[in-house]
């Protein structure tokens, strides 16, 4: 089947229309589904063409291309994300431990209670600037994908 | 068919195997290969190998080259020079995994009580 650039258009906004927002990968599928189309008989008529698109690419289809590309891609960044916030949360908590034990250590030193407090102020700087923020952003992220979905 | 469950971790180190072998091949080009080599047997979805590609080229593992063919635009995938330790490691990977299951799927005589 010969693709005018009239049905190559339609196709584009077929998939659009149906979610699959990223340019690249909507690329890739309008070249796909165009080979596909090509490779088919000559004699394929327009409105056989449509049905072919749809049965083979239902909204279903690309919806799921959609999602799947947005977590692939955002996968390494989720993973760093949680890193952050467990790493800044388990050092902050171990901070505030350390220094309310620190402060209220009976055999403990001059030295130890000289440093206990800001052992408290770093733990509580780590959590307010590095855990909340980085929780918050993550939760956002989180958030916004099941609003797209 | 193998099941979806069987293909899904299998599949990447597949497209780099089949990217290796030519110097770059568009989506098409990649669920036909596949396709030939298998048999028939293992058919890739579009909506499996689309996200893949495009994960794969934001790890740098993947270039692409972009052609306009009138009103379309076709990709071609290759591997990229940094990506060819990754693909190696995949496939050795695979490869040692294959091995491990052959191992357990079927025994050998003597370790049989």
């Amino acid at each position: 089947m010969k693709l005018t650039p009239d049905d190559i258009q339609q196709i584009h906004s077929y998939l659009a229309q149906h979610g699959l927002t990223t340019r690249e990968v909507r690329a890739d599928v309008l070249d796909h589904i165009c080979t596909l189309l090509e490779q088919e008989s000559d004699e394929l008529d327009l409105a056989t063409a449509k049905a072919f698109i749809e049965t083979t690419f239902p909204p279903e289809v690309i919806q799921q291309i959609q999602a799947d590309t947005l977590y692939y891609l955002t996968l390494k960044s989720k993973t760093n994300m949680l890193k952050l916030i467990f790493t800044t949360g388990y050092i902050a908590i171990c901070l505030l431990i350390l220094g309310i034990c620190f402060s209220n250590y009976p055999m403990g030193s001059e030295f130890i209670f000289y440093w206990a407090p800001y052992l408290s102020v770093a733990g509580v700087v780590i959590f307010c600037f590095g855990f909340l923020p980085s929780l918050f952003m993550y939760s956002y992220q989180r958030f916004l994908e099941r609003v797209k979905q | 068919m193998y099941s979806k469950e069987l293909l899904k971790g299998t599949l990447k180190p597949l497209i780099l195997k089949i990217l290796s072998d030519k110097e770059e091949m568009y989506g098409y080009q990649i669920v036909q290969t596949l396709k030939e080599v298998t048999g028939g047997q293992i058919l890739v979805r579009e909506g499996s190998l689309y996200p893949i590609l495009h994960s794969l080229k934001a790890e740098g593992i993947l270039s692409c080259r972009s052609v306009f063919l009138g009103e379309r635009e076709r990709k071609y995938y290759s591997i990229t020079e940094p990506g060819k330790a990754s693909v190696k490691a995949a496939l050795e990977e695979l490869k040692n995994f294959v091995e491990l299951l052959q191992s357990v799927i079927t025994p050998l005589p003597s370790t049989i009580p």
